[in-house]
């Protein structure tokens, strides 16, 4: 990318829908939608604020879709916004998911709560029998995309789902995601895509490890701070790695001997 | 390799003038410190030795630098933020060899920075070969001094009681040069015997990352987090965003890794919530992927003996 001048393009929003407490999906007109690859985030911009990194959700003719937590400034501002106004966009950045890889092979996804956003286009292209899902949000009502997940069973995808905490709505399994898997269910696959909290990617990567896939076939996805998304502020180093333009998606093998590669607790 | 009399030096100086270039000069305050000002010496300033600023740094990114404005609810490219054409003269090696390394960082990596790249184009470099330590530094150490390897269009060699050696490093600098007089590559060599043995050279691949975790902590413990090595390290480029309270203007200003809020995510969440992290993740910078040039500046100005000063007496 030549002559960057790190300045967004007004967008309009077309749709924003309520997905959780505090959580929407915007839909955001954008005009190179179609050069989005799976796996890759926009840098948001919020009139008084400044600029926050978003995995791209799903696209359609015209817009990106970008799912939002209200946990800061920029989302708060953002949250104040109506269908018809404007909001700043620049992008698409980074490493997407390596789907040629993906494609054909049996792949188990292991997300936890608002990590379904940045893995969301790999299931709307891959989903079928070769596929499981394995998603665990803290609540049953943090499970994003409920409203998918029938088109996706239909298509044969296994969808196991699981909360940290029940309600009496819920009748499936309670407990963090990791109790959903067992080393028969993982050595059925050949390759695995982790996303999620960095604590959970921390002890799911693990999991995944000692139930037999090895680090070079399990792909993480890192929410660090993204600022610029160009690998010039620094604010996403890791090691000599620059999340935005290395990442966010990375082969396990690749990261996991970086310090701080998935250390806090985030969202 | 060329050689100039301090006239041809004041001549080639008002060449630069002539072409429109602002020429800049080490200049002392009242108070002791270098600043960069306009003019041509009468004589060189002995006694200078580095800019109290890294002033290179500063002239390719501005803090804080306009980048966009909301106008009538539309997002506008800010006017690039320009100094004109400026020759920085006395420019020391470590600088210019930060230099170098910034290029690389904001022009050919993933992006190739407009920003930067207008105000780089503008700039030339005259370096002035150190021929005596300064404070705190050990640019030998890290191959980014006495002289220059790179970062510079045209570098002097002061000699006593001789003319001065100057070399090229660019077009720029092979252009300028061009009318002076020869001399054999050898006097360099000859330049070099003399003037190294008053630098230290410290077994480079003793300073590395990680650091050992006992050095680690020492520094943490020391650090008072006042920022201030980073607003003079001439390869700390971080930067962060906002929109200038007040106004509709998003700059990018420079940041700070020893700040805790460099660190810090949405809702307060933070990668690196201790000392110890925040010191690993500068030192990692500045030794693991090498961005230190030696020049000594974060161990002047730091109030708790944490910058590389302590760090080296540590491996000595």
């Amino acid at each position: 990318m030549k002559g960057f001048v790190n300045v967004p393009r007004a967008s309009r929003i077309l749709k924003n829908r309520d997905e959780a407490p505090d959580i929407k999906t915007y839909t955001l007109a954008f005009e190179a939608w179609h050069e989005v690859q799976p796996g890759q985030f926009m840098e948001l911009f919020v009139e008084g604020f400044w600029e926050i990194p978003i995995s791209v959700a799903a696209v359609e003719e015209g817009a990106v879709l970008l799912t939002i937590a209200r946990v800061g400034k920029v989302t708060g501002a953002l949250f104040r916004h109506r269908e018809g106004e404007c909001v700043g966009l620049r992008g698409p950045y980074g490493r997407p998911w390596p789907m040629e890889e993906l494609r054909g092979r049996r792949v188990l996804l292991v997300i936890g709560g608002l990590g379904l956003a940045p893995v969301r286009m790999v299931i709307e292209r891959l989903a079928g029998p070769e596929i499981t899902l394995v998603y665990g949000a803290r609540s049953p009502e943090l499970l994003l995309y409920r409203y998918r997940y029938p088109e996706w069973q239909q298509r044969g995808m296994q969808v196991l789902l699981t909360v940290d905490r029940a309600d009496e709505t819920w009748q499936g399994p309670v407990g963090v995601v990791t109790t959903l898997l067992n080393p028969e269910l993982v050595q059925a696959h050949e390759v695995a895509l982790v996303a999620g909290p960095p604590i959970m990617m921390k002890f799911a990567t693990k999991a995944l490890e000692e139930m037999g896939l090895p680090p070079d076939r399990v792909y993480v996805t890192l929410e660090n701070h993204m600022k610029c998304g160009v690998g010039l502020c620094g604010h996403c180093r890791i090691g000599d790695k620059y999340v935005c333009v290395d990442g966010p998606v990375f082969r396990l093998d690749e990261v996991r001997h970086l310090e701080t590669w998935a250390a806090g607790e985030v969202l | 390799m060329k050689q100039l009399r301090w006239s041809d030096i004041q001549q080639l100086l008002k060449t630069l003038q002539a072409e429109g270039y602002q020429v800049l000069v080490p200049k002392k305050n009242a108070w002791g410190d270098w600043f960069p000002e306009e003019g041509i010496p009468e004589a060189w300033p002995e006694d200078f030795e580095n800019y109290l600023f890294p002033f290179l740094r500063d002239l390719v990114l501005p803090s804080p630098e306009p980048v966009f404005e909301v106008r009538n609810h539309e997002l506008c490219e800010a006017h690039i933020l320009e100094f004109g054409k400026i020759a920085f003269f006395g420019a020391r090696a470590c600088d210019a060899t930060a230099l170098a390394y910034t290029d690389h960082f904001y022009l050919e990596r993933a992006v190739r920075d407009e920003h930067y790249a207008r105000r780089r184009e503008q700039l030339v470099v005259i370096t002035v070969a150190c021929t005596r330590p300064c404070e705190a530094s050990f640019c030998l150490t890290m191959e980014a001094g006495p002289w220059a390897r790179r970062g510079f269009d045209v570098q002097l060699y002061p000699r006593r009681d001789a003319p001065w050696l100057a070399e090229a490093g660019s077009p720029i600098g092979e252009r300028l040069l061009a009318p002076f007089a020869d001399t054999p590559e050898q006097a360099r060599d000859q330049w070099l015997q003399e003037v190294l043995p008053r630098f230290e050279k410290l077994d480079r691949s003793k300073l590395r990352y990680p650091l050992d975790p006992e050095t680690r902590q020492y520094l943490a413990d020391r650090c008072f987090a006042c920022g201030g090595c980073i607003w003079l390290c001439p390869t700390c480029t971080c930067y962060n965003e906002r929109t200038l309270p007040g106004t509709q203007t998003v700059v990018r200003e420079q940041d700070a890794c020893l700040l805790a809020g460099y660190h810090r995510m949405a809702k307060g969440a933070s990668l690196r919530p201790t000392m110890n992290e925040m010191m690993g993740f500068r030192y990692e910078c500045k030794l693991g992927i090498g961005s230190c040039v030696g020049c000594g500046r974060c161990s002047v100005t730091c109030i708790g003996h944490a910058a590389m000063e302590a760090y080296l007496e540590r491996v000595r």
